[in-house]
């Protein structure tokens, strides 16, 4: 089910993973998010997750990405989003409070840029 | 506005009510509202996907409503269900924890089956700009 929904790409721009979420993210496919998330997280490099082409996310999709920033902050890294300001997308990370906690941009150069830092407290 | 769908329990479920409201309301509904409401409908549908304990298969009807000036969504499904249902978590939220971020009010029943809906304050004209004169 979940395959059909959604699609999980990986990227490096630099030394930084760039996952692109494309399509929906819901239960059908939350395992799959959350296990390549946490794996990619581990990886002690920087992430940025790109939620341009994300349809939609529900709670076990922003679930993952807590995790995968909890998972950034025992490497001293910070998850970064790239995301649009006006979307179903933006309208749960803002309700959630995770728009708030991590860095969010439009701009991806800019989010690698972040996302390459070490050392920073979250 | 009184529309109604039978799904069949599964992890499709949530897409597929998604994409009925989609079709349903994507000319009539204010995009914002549109989006609230396919988000909250998702998280009480996969709700019960999780917890209802029923087979795969099993109805699940879902009816989107106008009450007064409030949109009204109520999912039922064949399930005990929960006396008092309460959000698992609120940070980050779970799935009930949006609802009750998100709407203006939010309950469950219990009867031959069980109930959830929640209720969005809305302006009829928002809702239905569209509609003939």
């Amino acid at each position: 089910v979940g395959a059909e929904l959604g699609q999980i790409e990986t990227e490096t721009v630099g030394d930084v993973f760039v996952v692109n979420l494309i399509g929906e993210f819901d239960i059908s496919n939350a395992d799959e998010l959350q296990g390549d998330l946490e794996r990619i997280a581990g990886l002690d490099r920087g992430l940025v997750v790109s939620l341009m082409r994300t349809e939609f996310l529900d709670s076990h999709g922003v679930r993952a990405l807590y995790r995968a920033k909890e998972t950034l902050r025992g490497h001293h890294r910070q998850l970064v989003l790239h995301v649009n300001t006006a979307s179903i997308v933006r309208r749960v990370l803002e309700i959630s409070g995770l728009a708030t906690e991590v860095p969010c941009t439009g701009v991806l150069e800019d989010a690698v840029s972040i996302a390459a830092r070490v050392g920073v407290g979250q | 506005m009184d529309d109604t769908v039978t799904l069949a329990l599964s992890l499709r479920a949530p897409s597929d009510v998604r994409g009925w409201l989609k079709q349903r309301y994507v000319e009539s509904m204010e995009r914002s509202l549109l989006d609230d409401v396919t988000l909250l409908t998702s998280e009480v549908v996969t709700n019960a996907v999780q917890h209802s304990g029923c087979p795969e298969g099993d109805p699940l009807i879902v009816r989107a409503s106008l009450v007064d000036d409030a949109l009204r969504v109520e999912v039922t499904d064949q399930g005990i269900g929960l006396a008092q249902l309460t959000p698992r978590s609120m940070k980050p939220p779970s799935g009930l924890g949006f609802v009750h971020l998100i709407s203006d009010r939010w309950s469950s029943a219990i009867g031959n089956s069980f109930h959830v809906w929640f209720e969005i304050n809305v302006v009829t004209r928002s809702l239905l700009h569209r509609a003939p004169a």
